[in-house]
């Protein structure tokens, strides 16, 4: 473990130069990685709040040097404080460290560097000179001695790289200041080609995607977050109202070599049309007669309209991705095949099995007994599974229990119950879908899980639960249920919807095949390559993470993409700098809670049309009507641009 | 309201405003640089930056927007500071220009550093900016990059007021410049330059350049097109060098490429300035005497011999509202004939009798402005060509409304990219979707209420969206989808251009467009309009001035004089061989026995006169325009005519005294107030105030369903041209000769536009030359093919008159007399 020498982050400053042992400190508010890559350490982090020097050898005036440049190419050039004030200062800087500098220099790169920190128009400008002020004021000396001295400072090795709290937290590091900003401009066209260069599911992200990026929004701080989501959602759809021909990436040269996706779900989707733009021939095996995966069948359409998806499937088998349906790997085409046929293969079949809730009475195979997925799947597909049970209970806490319960009303059930052992606030499912079924009128049974199943004859007529009470936390960090013995009860349904997960199945793969799987039965692979233990052999999505969110499954397919190409052309298969960089950023924390912004607050979000609740929960209509054009426009003006810079030195 | 204090003053604004909104309608000053009226606020220069109690540090006023109670300071030591380090800033390596810059005298940096105290730069950098000039998206507009300062105001000007996206903000950081992405989306509306705080963007109509103190600055209304834009002539040494745009009008400083870069012509050296008569076949200059003389003795001669009736009149449609009164008073009193029309019928007579039936009165009292409120809109025409400042609101009401775009054209318009439906029809094909949209809101429950009800009702019914798909082409979803958009609407405005109804059957077009605007109550109160926008300055004024009772309309007039029933013709600044009827012109004009034309230049009419006239132009007079809304506003003279011009009311006065009758001559402002007394609409209004005219009568709303459809093809003639850009004024440039040495010389060249398809079939290429055969005429013609043209349909681009496109129009609407243009058989041969 590499002692800190330095480091000023959050307010915490740790000095440790000149200090004995006993008296050396460990920053706690700025955890930096130990290493960049194997083998590669970290010697020092340059960044939006401060600095971390570990390894003396680092030139603090050189890596300030470094970081300016950084900051000059990251400037958007739409202020004059950014884009000429960190100009001269990096120019100052560079002629400092090419033994030319004059103590004069200092103070005016300090005048300037307030300057720049107070006037600045977005974040990227008021972040850049912090860590240049902490080392103006802390190693001083060391900026003294190079001026007296007149040599010159020999460069060192740097990575740097523009982020942001939200672009951070995108699970895709979608490039949200950007497009944003494209859209306050009025340049919609321009906005969604940014989207595209990070996914080819806009349309379906801006209305079903988690936003983790809001959740890590600064403008939370003044206000309210930014709808990301729903600014995404408004530029896709502007799209379509305007007719407009969709600007795809210009495929590159055609590549003969060929790839095989299995599984047409956002992580296959996703993976095949990166690769497609790349210039390769691909072929996705689709089990079911339609793509999209859960996002189809699983999402229910007042959601997620079936037209928004087909026309993004559209779009990417325009550029010549075939889809072959009704194709199940391991019962028509052996997966052993595949690894023959192409060179290169990605497994994206998702986790569709419902996990069993192990009471009894599951098994038995009781009329109205039907799991999450395969209601969904069923209502989806234009059929009511079971029209006799007019009442509902479903089991489960998180958007897929949310789906079954809204699409039951949908569908002309009368009572519809949800029963979760946790309370309200543990639920995992989205609130604004929680809030919505309330509205919708489903009735909530919280700290309750299942005990039996109630039959009469080969009829569900009802389920015993058992009541709950929260202990300790678990390895989620929700408390756990502890059951109350004594308590059983009985809530009588025609329909027992258990939709308390999803598990993977990977029965088609051979042991011959060399792909490991783990015990969760998922398959294994590099978190940054996603290559499987088998070379050229590729797999993101939920059949990796397990049940997980669609952004993380399409920005795996992209990324696997990325890694795929690198292996057919024959070059390591290892991440980007862009990848390696976000991750210490992970590491490190972009979104800081506690910051106190500059800014005047007080406006809210922009409020999204939505269907009354009586007129919504009896069809599948769209509930939410996205923004028109001069909510979007309003809306993005309030985003706060919060690119700022990082660098590490290697 | 929020009610706030800046600076200690308590102030109450409008809730959404920013801090320098509020400031700026308070009296309270903030400097700023990259704040411009008209545009978002970009928030670039970070000069107006204020402190807000409570914030530890400062905001910039332009992108903050007031909080109840909020407390605000403009001025403060530490906010001095900030903004001398911004400017310090921009002012690394700006070129000491000052001397021969365009702007020194009117320069915001100038101003800044001045109002701030800068006296010293503590910054350098080692690299200078390109000094330049460049050229920039056309010859007439220059690029300096070393006096740039990068506030983006020309690339924000560029997207959001006009939607062309023809300049972008390239590069990172330092590097960062103004570019130009694509020299064709250039629409030379010239709102870069008008918007650029500094001299980086200069335009080179003029070689004459003076500071703003040397010259004289007078605001008129502009004489191209039926907006009525307000110009502010700057004029030096007797010449207008540059034209500015002041904040009045439907413009607020706005202009298109006519009203910026047209004003050359008003300075042209070769006009006529002495009477012309005809003597042994050529025109010779004579004395006012003698021409007044013969003009006298001409036509009492006729008079006497065949009587008022063999006397005919033709007004240009950019004479002002005074000489249209006098003129018209003139033929009235003095001839005594009635036999007085101008081409303003063109583009506005059908508007006025389908009005008249659908609302009661010839005229809507709807201002323009109200598009730009408007949540969905209907625009048939080229508004981004032909008007654009009226495309300019369009676009207003998509940004900051979210409006619904339906435009309906033969071609793809600017504007059909931003449309929810585009209708691309062939002209002729109009009722059909008109009436198939009727029918669908019919179905949708609107109109009940209406008279005339069941009778459009009957009349609509078999325009099911089958019938007009399989007759049109037009696809019936997207009918059905416009319809719903005009169903759900609040607030519908309709816009269309003169096109509509410069066809056979023009009449019907307007009277079924007025059904679809009473459908959805465009018309009502609370609607958003139903406007008709065209080429001409005066259209609404010429007609209002000279309504006849009876007499013989332009193109009448001609057939009478082809006839020989006419013997004397008036041709006040009209050039009648270039926009009437091409063969019906010919024969009149040389059957004639006296043709008088009044004019600036020598046109092709002028050439076959007996006797040519002096004119003055635009801006050598006093008066007034009446704009396609009804408003009333000034035009003022800024330049002094050649020595012996006459103003028409002197002109007039002479010739009736020679022909020995009484007439008064007055002042532009003494006939006004007889106008005002007169003309019963204009009793309310002051031309300096720019209102409108109009009566208080509330309107009413009648369907007028419409009549036989169905329409014969011709035989032989297999495709249907349209002549587009005509009505231009004929002062920029007429048949091949550029009078206008600023925009007459860099608008393009008369081309046809055709659809990729009917080139391949009929083995023409881009750039080919043809000849198009009407039934009446024939042109040959440089082509330009591409895919934004519906098939089967052929655009005639006339360029500056630069091909004769009236030889080809013959046809004319027996109910409006007005001709064919838009609608024309014809046939192609490759040459």
């Amino acid at each position: 473990m590499a002692e800190v020498i330095f480091s000023y982050w959050a307010g915490e400053l740790v000095d440790n130069r000149g200090k004995g042992p006993e008296e050396r400190k460990e920053p706690e508010k700025l955890r930096v990685p130990e290493e960049y890559r194997p083998g590669v350490p970290i010697k020092a982090f340059m960044g939006w709040d401060g600095l971390c020097v570990r390894d003396p050898a680092v030139s603090v005036v050189d890596m300030c040097r470094a970081y300016m440049e950084a900051v000059q190419k990251e400037s958007c050039g739409k202020c004059f404080p950014c884009r000429v004030g960190t100009k001269v200062i990096a120019e100052t800087l560079d002629r400092i460290c090419q033994g030319e500098g004059r103590v004069e220099d200092l103070s005016l790169m300090e005048g300037l560097a307030q300057a720049i920190r107070k006037s600045a128009k977005c974040n990227l400008g008021q972040t850049a000179p912090v860590p240049l002020l902490v080392a103006l004021e802390h190693f001083r000396d060391e900026f003294m001695e190079v001026i007296t001295k007149k040599k010159a400072v020999p460069k060192g090795t740097y990575k740097a790289k523009a982020t942001a709290p939200c672009l951070n937290a995108c699970p895709s590091h979608l490039n949200i200041p950007t497009y944003i900003e494209c859209i306050k401009e009025g340049d919609f066209t321009k906005s969604l080609q940014v989207i595209r260069e990070g996914t080819c599911l806009p349309g379906t992200l801006g209305r079903v995607c988690v936003r983790p990026c809001e959740f890590n929004c600064r403008r939370m701080l003044l206000d309210e977050a930014v709808g990301i989501k729903a600014l995404k959602r408004f530029v896709a759809d502007y799209e379509i109202w305007k007719k407009k021909k969709p600007l795809l990436p210009a495929p590159e040269e055609k590549k003969d070599k060929k790839v095989g996706v299995i599984g047409a779900g956002p992580a296959g989707l996703s993976c095949a049309y990166y690769l497609a733009a790349k210039g390769y021939r691909v072929t996705i095996y689709e089990r079911l007669d339609e793509p999209g995966g859960m996002a189809a069948v699983g999402i229910p359409d007042y959601r997620l309209p079936r037209h928004i998806l087909r026309r993004e499937v559209d779009l990417i088998t325009s550029l010549g991705v075939e889809i072959r349906y009704n194709v199940e790997i391991g019962k028509d085409v052996k997966f052993s095949e595949l690894l023959e046929e192409f060179d290169a293969l990605f497994i994206g079949v998702g986790a569709q099995d419902s996990t069993p809730m192990r009471v009894e009475g599951e098994e038995k195979g009781y009329k109205g007994f039907i799991p999450g997925i395969k209601y969904l799947f069923a209502i989806n597909k234009g059929y009511d599974p079971y029209p006799e049970g007019k009442r509902v209970a479903v089991v489960g806490g998180g958007n897929v229990a949310m789906d079954c319960v809204r699409t039951s009303f949908r569908i002309g059930k009368e009572e519809v119950n949800l029963l979760y052992r946790r309370t309200r606030k543990e639920m995992p499912a989205d609130d604004v879908e929680i809030q919505e079924a309330e509205e919708e009128g489903v009735n909530f049974t919280f700290l309750c899980a299942p005990t039996r199943v109630i039959a009469e004859g080969d009829r569900v007529v009802g389920v015993e639960l058992q009541r709950m009470e929260l202990g300790e936390p678990d390895s989620s960090g929700r408390r756990r249920p502890v059951p109350i013995p004594g308590s059983e009860f009985v809530v009588e349904t025609d329909i027992l919807i258990p939709a308390i997960g999803q598990r993977v199945d990977l029965s088609f793969i051979e042991e011959k095949d060399g792909v490991e799987k783990s015990r969760r039965s998922t398959v294994v692979v590099d978190e940054d390559t996603f290559q499987t233990s088998r070379k050229g052999v590729f797999s993101a999505g939920d059949c990796v993470t397990g049940p997980d969110v669609l952004v993380r499954a399409a920005g795996g397919g992209r990324l696997a993409a990325e890694m795929i190409d690198l292996f057919l052309r024959g070059e390591e298969v290892a991440p980007s700098d862009d990848h390696l960089m976000e991750k210490v950023f992970s590491a490190i924390g972009v979104f800081d809670p506690e910051e106190r912004v500059t800014g005047v607050g007080g406006r809210m979000r922009e409020k999204m049309e939505v269907l009354p609740p009586e007129v919504r929960k009896r069809s599948f209509d769209e509930v939410e009507k996205g923004y028109r054009a001069d909510q979007a426009v309003r809306e993005a003006s309030r985003c706060l641009r919060c690119y700022r810079v990082g660098l590490v030195a290697l | 309201m929020v009610t706030l204090k800046i600076d200690g003053k308590e102030i109450t604004v409008p809730e959404g405003s920013t801090i320098l909104e509020a400031a700026r309608a308070n009296g309270i000053h903030i400097p700023t640089l990259c704040y411009h009226p008209r545009l978002a606020p970009i928030g670039s220069c970070r000069i107006c930056l204020v402190e807000v109690e409570g914030l530890e540090g400062p905001v910039a006023s332009c992108t903050t927007y007031v909080q109840e109670g909020m407390v605000v300071r403009t001025q403060s030591e530490e906010l001095l500071r900030l903004r001398q380090e911004a400017l310090k800033l921009i002012l690394i390596n700006h070129p000491l220009d000052c001397p021969q810059c365009d702007m020194a005298g009117e320069c915001q940096l100038q101003n800044l550093v001045f109002e701030l105290g800068l006296d010293k730069q503590d910054y350098s950098l080692r690299e200078a900016k390109e000094r330049g000039p460049k050229d920039f998206t056309n010859p007439l507009i220059r690029y300096w990059p070393s006096r740039c300062v990068l506030c983006l105001r020309c690339v924000r000007a560029d997207h959001e007021i006009v939607g062309a996206g023809a300049i972008e903000l390239e590069g990172n950081g330092y590097e960062a410049r103004i570019a130009v992405k694509d020299e064709d989306l250039c629409i030379l509306c010239g709102e870069c330059v008008r918007v650029c705080p500094v001299g980086a963007l200069t335009e080179r109509t003029s070689p004459v350049r003076a500071r703003p103190w040397q010259r004289e600055e007078i605001t008129t209304t502009c004489p191209h097109c039926s907006l009525g834009c307000q110009l502010r002539l700057k004029v030096f040494e007797g010449k207008v060098i540059g034209v500015g745009g002041p904040e009045e009008g439907l413009g607020k400083g706005s202009l298109c490429q006519r009203g910026f870069f047209g004003f050359d012509f008003l300075n042209h050296p070769e006009r006529i300035r002495k009477p012309l008569l005809r003597k042994d076949g050529s025109l010779v200059e004579v004395e006012w005497p003698e021409a007044l003389a013969v003009i006298a003795a001409n036509v009492n001669r006729i008079l006497l011999d065949d009587g008022p009736q063999a006397v005919g009149g033709i007004l240009s449609a950019r004479l002002t509202n005074e000489e249209a009164y006098l003129i018209g008073r003139f033929m009235r009193e003095v001839v005594g004939t009635s036999n007085l029309d101008s081409s303003a019928r063109f583009n506005l007579e059908p508007y006025r009798g389908a009005l008249q039936g659908g609302v009661g009165r010839p005229y809507l009292p709807i201002s323009l402005e109200e598009v730009r409120s408007c949540d969905c809109l209907v625009v048939v025409g080229d508004l981004d060509r032909d008007n654009l400042i009226a495309a300019n609101l369009v676009r207003e009401a998509l940004t900051k409304k979210g409006a619904r775009l339906i435009v309906a054209y033969p071609r793809r318009v600017h504007l059909a990219e931003e449309a929810e439906c585009f209708i691309g029809f062939r002209p002729g094909d109009e009722l059909f979707w008109i009436n198939g949209i009727a029918r669908a809101l019919i179905e949708k429950g609107k109109g009940k209420d209406i008279e005339g009800f069941e009778e459009l009702k009957k009349a609509v019914e078999r325009y099911s969206p089958d019938f007009v798909e399989g007759r049109t082409g037009i696809p019936k979803g997207i009918m059905e989808e416009a319809a719903q958009y005009l169903a759900e609407a609040e607030r519908v405005g309709f816009i269309f251009t003169p096109f509509l109804f410069q066809q056979p059957q023009g009449v019907q077009n307007v009277k079924g467009l007025l059904n679809l605007a009473l459908l959805v109550g465009a018309t009502s109160e609370g609607g958003g309009g139903f406007h008709l926008v065209g080429p001409q300055s005066n259209v609404v004024g010429v007609t209002e001035m000279t309504l006849g009772d009876g007499g013989l309309s332009g193109v009448e007039i001609l057939e009478a004089a082809a006839e020989g029933r006419v013997k004397v013709l008036l041709l006040w600044g009209e050039e009648l061989l270039s926009t009437f009827p091409g063969s019906l012109a010919e024969k009149a004009l040389s059957a004639l026995d006296f043709l008088v034309v009044q004019d600036v230049y020598l046109t092709p009419s002028a050439k076959k006169a007996h006797l040519v006239l002096p004119a003055l132009t635009p801006a050598e007079k006093e008066g007034s325009y009446t704009n396609c809304e009804g408003r009333v506003q000034a035009v003022r003279k800024a330049l002094e005519p050649p020595e012996g011009l006459m103003e028409t009311g002197v002109l007039l006065r002479e010739i009736a005294s020679y022909m020995g009758k009484e007439w008064e001559a007055r002042s532009s402002k003494e006939v006004f107030s007889e106008i005002k007394g007169k003309v019963a609409p204009y009793a309310q209004v002051d031309p300096s105030e720019g209102g409108f005219r109009g009566s208080d009568e509330p309107l009413k709303a009648v369907f007028q369903p419409p009549e036989g459809t169905d329409l014969q093809e011709e035989k032989g003639y297999p495709y249907i041209l349209m002549i587009e850009g005509l009505f231009h004024n004929h002062l920029l440039g007429l048949g091949g000769e550029r009078r206008d040495k600023g925009l007459g010389a860099i608008v393009p060249g008369a081309y046809l536009e055709m659809n990729e398809e009917d080139a391949k079939e009929l083995a023409v290429e881009n750039g080919d030359k043809v000849k198009v055969i009407s039934p009446w005429g024939e042109v040959v013609v440089e082509t330009k093919v591409g895919r934004d043209i519906r098939k089967g349909v052929l655009s005639l681009f006339t360029g500056l008159y630069d091909v004769d496109g009236c030889a080809l129009v013959g046809e004319v609407d027996p109910s409006s007399k007005v001709p064919s243009f838009a609608k024309i058989p014809v046939r192609v041969e490759r040459q």
